[in-house]
């Protein structure tokens, strides 16, 4: 069944390189640790390659092996201090907890919902605005909306409390809406 | 008193809406939702702005303009060939 055909990994840096780079600045931001994971995926699959037995496409696996060096990543780099600290929400909210009546509030966006969104503008601006969220933020926007983690393993990997996921997303969404309904949408 | 026991604030409401597309709110919860959002638009928004972004994240790989050098693609291809 193996279709070995497709599994030539003297052609891996050719064909996949820079499509796993792109998979992991999307996920990590920094340059330098993007480039390290893309070159650790490489080498841990070259050690494996005896082990492939062709269930999943040479593309696929590569991607799961490199999902893994992420989330690894993000493991070690986690610092539970500095989670939950300065009330963020402020920025949004008055004393009373409700909206602040200023720009922050949201505004009725002119989309439809139900369509798939196909605008590189949305995606450029959505980079930036997620270069602008904390690591540990970003790290659960990631593993939340890009690799449909659930939150148990979520908590797991970051060794956080179930109050504190809530907490980071809550404010990861706060502050990604603000900045699209800003930058994507210009609604001020 | 029923007033008390099903007024949420837009801080709590925004929250809960969170918890709500795992589906980890409680009876109480929702409903203090429903009616939060029958009267406060900008959390109505909020919940419906919040899971398309969230929904739709994952899909801009081709648009990332990123890419490695020649530098450094030659040399993980000579890391593997060593």
């Amino acid at each position: 069944m193996a279709d070995k055909g497709s599994f030539i990994p003297e052609k891996w840096v050719d064909n996949y390189a820079n499509d796993l780079y792109k998979f992991t600045i999307m996920r990590v931001r920094d340059t330098g640790f993007a480039e390290d994971i893309v070159q650790e995926t490489f080498l841990s699959a070259w050690r494996a390659k005896e082990t492939y037995n062709g269930l999943a496409s040479e593309k696929n696996w590569l991607y799961a092996i490199c999902k893994n060096k992420i989330i690894d990543h993000f493991r070690k780099q986690h610092a539970p201090s500095a989670i939950v600290t300065s009330a963020e929400e402020n920025m949004y909210f008055d004393e009373s907890a409700h909206w602040k009546k200023n720009q922050t509030s949201p505004h009725k966006w002119d989309v439809d919902y139900n369509k798939k969104i196909e605008s590189e503008e949305f995606y450029k601006v959505l980079e930036n605005c997620k270069k602008k969220l904390k690591d540990i933020q970003q790290q659960v926007f990631v593993m939340k909306y890009l690799e449909d983690m659930e939150s148990t393993e979520i908590c797991e990997t970051l060794q956080i409390t179930s109050a504190n996921y809530w907490v980071l997303v809550h404010r990861c969404k706060l502050h990604l809406r603000s900045c699209l309904e800003k930058n994507w949408l210009n609604i001020a | 008193m029923l007033k008390k026991l099903l007024h949420i604030t837009c801080l709590k409401a925004t929250y809960l809406s969170s918890k709500k597309e795992e589906g980890k709110t409680t009876f109480k919860e929702n409903v203090q939702l429903k009616i939060h959002h029958t009267i406060c638009d900008s959390c109505k928004f909020f919940a419906k702005q919040t899971s398309y972004i969230g929904t739709n994240a994952k899909h801009g790989q081709q648009y990332i303009s990123a890419s490695l050098s020649q530098a450094s693609l030659h040399k993980m291809k000579k890391m593997l060939a060593s």
